[in-house]
This record gives structure tokens, C-alpha cells and sequence, in this order.
């Protein structure tokens, strides 16, 4: 398969904005649900993309210490996410002497993940605003 | 220490995941040496971060192995 052929095919999270807003996400898809532990790692990712050990950071910055999550579930979480075609990884290019020469893998969201956390999102203000008939 | 032991468990997790886990274990255990956390604390850490990673690899390669499409089918 061209390298060209797989770009057009895993389209991420780094597309153009206008392009992140054309995604119709009132278009029913069928994607694997995400559990709760995979819903977290999918919001700490978003728009954006990122390393194991930033997400492990942004989880427990945002909560403001509250949350984190090990490496023990971090790594099998984004396995499975990757399996379920939500996330997408790539080894990025530059080297960090920490690292011991070591790439990063950065991940990001597919289509169908921005299309996940926009789905949990709706679902979330529906529940908020609902109202008894 | 931390490299020498991370060198040799390299051969244990999947060829897929094992440059990205063990540079970051490398790069958490190079971020506490810079923070002046103790030596000894440095080497425990690390050390269960190792057997975690063992843990996930095996976690990892049983869940493939289940999901595992035998016949070839969609």
C-alpha cells in the first residue's frame, strides 16, 4: 500500500480545523464503544497529539492530582484503542538524549474517535438537560 | 543499573511497544534523577515500572491472542 494511500485513509486529529469541524457528528457511525478507563485516555488525547508520558500528565494535571493512571493501564488501554481504530500512533523524529536514543510514539485520534468523544460529549448536555415528558 | 536491566527485559515485551515503554521508563527514571530524588528510590521505581511492563506485555499478548480471527473471517 502507497504511503499516500495510508495517509488519506487514517485521517487524524492533526487535520486542518475546518476539516475536525466537517465531520458530520450527527451521521450515525458504528464504532467499538470505549470504556470508561479508555474514554479518559481518549479526552487527555483530543485535539492534540501525544506521548504515553504526556497523557499520564495531562490525566493527573487536569484532575489536579485526583486521577492518574499507571503505566500497567495506560499501555493496554491505548492497545486497545488502536485496536478499536479510535487512536492512531506514529514514532516521532526527534531524538532526546534522556530517552537513551529512544523515539517517542505519539498518538492521536482517527475520525472515529473525534467522533466518540463528540458522541459522549452530546450525550453528556442531553443528560444535563433533560427534561420528564 | 536501570539500563543494563531494561536492555535485557527489551527481549521480553513485544518488538512493537518495546523502544516506546523503555524510553519512557528511561526518560521518568532521568526527570527523578534531575528532581535529586534518592538513588535507592530512583532503582525501586524503575524497577516496578519494569515488572508492570512485563505484566502489560503479557496482558497485551493474551488479549491478541483471544481476539485472534482463526478462521480469517470478518
Amino acid at each position: 500500500m502507497s504511503n499516500a494511500r495510508q495517509q488519506s485513509e487514517v485521517k487524524t486529529a492533526r487535520a486542518a480545523p475546518e476539516e475536525q469541524l466537517a465531520i458530520n457528528s450527527n451521521a450515525p457511525r458504528k464504532i467499538k464503544k470505549p470504556t470508561p478507563r479508555e474514554q479518559l485516555v481518549l479526552f487527555a488525547i483530543g485535539y492534540h497529539e501525544r506521548y504515553g508520558l504526556e497523557i499520564q500528565r495531562a490525566i493527573k494535571d487536569c484532575s489536579n492530582g485526583s486521577e492518574s493512571i499507571s503505566v500497567g493501564s495506560l499501555y493496554p488501554t491505548l492497545h486497545n484503542l488502536e485496536k478499536k481504530g479510535l487512536v492512531t500512533s506514529r514514532f516521532g523524529d526527534e531524538v532526546v538524549k534522556e530517552r537513551g536514543g529512544a523515539r517517542r510514539r505519539y498518538y492521536s485520534l482517527t475520525e472515529d474517535g473525534l467522533y466518540a468523544i463528540k458522541s459522549i460529549q452530546q450525550y453528556q448536555s442531553a443528560l444535563l438537560t433533560w427534561q420528564p415528558s | 543499573m536501570v539500563r543494563n536491566i531494561a536492555q535485557m527485559v527489551a527481549y521480553t515485551l513485544p518488538s512493537k511497544y518495546a523502544e516506546e515503554w523503555l524510553g519512557d521508563l528511561l526518560e521518568v527514571n532521568n526527570n527523578l534523577i534531575q528532581a535529586g530524588v534518592p538513588r535507592w528510590k530512583i532503582n525501586a521505581i524503575a524497577l516496578l515500572r519494569i515488572a508492570q511492563l512485563i505484566w502489560v506485555a503479557c496482558q497485551i499478548t493474551w488479549s491478541d491472542f483471544i481476539d485472534t480471527d482463526w478462521d480469517g473471517r470478518e
